[in-house]
């Protein structure tokens, strides 16, 4: 059921959309982090809060349909601003760690996944950084649940075998 | 064999805590923002710490409002509505509140002793509605009835309780955003979006907002429009009382989306200091702060 439209709809606004602005903004960062992702999320949520009474849980979770306007409202300042460009993950410096675990870096992990192909490449790029649920990542891709899982499977094999070269 | 779920979770985790602190420069630009934010954190946190340990010396049995004489900053600046029919409002000021109960309403004397305030006579504009009210009117005579007069306050979360002498009370909700921070405030036109939900493009010079003692003056590019508003949690109800009828140059829609938006009831919101003001089908007004 859409949400009614009246009194309570600014008022409700910013509690339902708190729980995803972290998850939006990873996913804004993602999209556009040459220019400004917080930009990209607050149009992101104008555009929300006036559709909002238009949202329905049938039709998805609150977190996919805020992403998929995240992904419609970069799309529009790609096509006015040709020069931007989905940038990938290299675009977000990362913070320097003497973690002893944290060995990725010494893998180049972000090279590799930018050689995925690219059904492959959106699939980790949504499940383990922007950190969505296989259903999530699912619905944004317009494909079963179980395409999904068996996608990342073929991803981190081909993972496997690009990291591999690279030890 | 790499195991490279787990590596793919590690850089993400990585990259996720970089992009979630909001981090964008250099990696030793980055150390010294994570130092400045332990230091502001750690000032915060005995800050917090004195205040605290303030307000347990201080406080009595009774904790469910303040003990300051002042209207602090737990009323002030509020809009408080009735839950029960979400028409009945109440916005205190430091020496004035304005009491509306959805239909009928104005700038009201307030005086506050203790845990004791007393809402006066009318010194403002009082307001009635055009047409039809919200609400029923059980609701709001039992509004009135109470948000008068000497009554007992306190404040627990976002309820504020008011008690009359004879017991009868009411328990009004804070809405999060502060009518403080609309009302008094000159604001400026940022961004029109016709009824096609297209941005109409500026610049917008001299198209201004400001709400102040309950009535609205603002421009439309050329004329200037005064309307008595009343503010509730959500909506800003605009009753035009009068419009400058210069000779304007061709403005195109601009003027026209200005018009149709600041008439009648609609709804409002503020994010990240804009202030949205949601025509529906009459189009989207966007405003920042004057500086």
């Amino acid at each position: 059921m859409a949400n009614e439209p009246g009194v309570t709809r600014s008022s409700g606004f910013d509690e339902w959309v708190t729980p995803h602005l972290t998850t939006l903004r990873r996913y804004a960062v993602m999209l556009d982090a040459t220019r400004d992702p917080d930009d990209l999320v607050q149009d992101t949520l104008e555009r929300a809060w006036k559709k909002w009474w238009t949202y329905s849980p049938d039709r998805g979770s609150a977190r996919t349909w805020l992403i998929a306007i995240a992904a419609d409202r970069a799309r529009r300042r790609r096509v006015r601003s040709p020069r931007l460009h989905l940038v990938e993950l290299e675009a977000v410096p990362t913070p320097v760690e003497s973690d002893s675990t944290d060995w990725s870096g010494q893998l180049d992990v972000r090279n590799a996944i930018a050689r995925l192909p690219r059904r492959q490449k959106q699939a980790v790029l949504l499940f383990y950084y922007v950190d969505l649920n296989v259903r999530d990542v699912a619905e944004i891709m317009g494909c079963a649940p179980g395409t999904v899982k068996s996608t990342m499977s073929d991803a981190r094999l081909k993972l496997a075998e690009l990291l591999g070269d690279q030890s | 064999m790499i195991d490279v779920d787990r590596v793919l979770r590690v850089d993400a985790d990585t990259w996720q805590r970089a992009v979630d602190s909001g981090v964008r420069g250099s990696p030793g630009r980055q150390t010294h923002h994570r130092r400045m934010a332990a230091l502001v954190a750690s000032v915060f946190v005995l800050a917090a710490a004195i205040l605290a340990l303030t307000l347990a010396v201080s406080s009595d049995k009774q904790t469910a409002g303040p003990t300051s004489t002042k209207v602090g900053g737990a009323l002030r600046g509020f809009t408080w509505v009735d839950p029960d029919f979400r028409v009945g409002t109440v916005v205190f000021g430091r020496k004035t509140a304005n009491v509306s109960d959805g239909c009928s309403g104005g700038l009201r004397k307030l005086h506050v002793t203790g845990r004791t305030l007393t809402i006066g006579r009318l010194i403002g504009r009082a307001t009635t509605c055009a047409g039809s009210a919200g609400g029923s009117t059980a609701g709001r005579n039992r509004f009135d009835h109470v948000v008068q007069g000497r009554l007992r306050w306190s404040v627990a979360g976002r309820r504020l309780t008011l008690t009359r002498p004879d017991g009868e009370s009411i328990t009004l909700v804070r809405n999060d955003v502060p009518a403080a921070s609309i009302v008094g405030e000159r604001w400026i036109l940022t961004r029109v979006d016709d009824r096609t939900e297209r941005k109409i493009p500026g610049p917008y010079r001299g198209a201004t907002f400001l709400i102040s003692s309950g009535r609205l003056r603002a421009s439309d590019l050329c004329n200037v429009i005064t309307a008595d508003v009343r503010i509730t949690a959500t909506t800003i109800r605009f009753s035009r009382t009068a419009t400058t009828a210069r000779a304007c140059p061709d403005l195109g829609r601009v003027s026209d989306v200005i018009d149709a938006v600041l008439l009648g009831e609609r709804e409002f919101s503020i994010f990240n200091g804009k202030l949205y003001i949601s025509g529906r089908s009459a189009g989207l007004l966007v405003y920042v702060r004057a500086r």
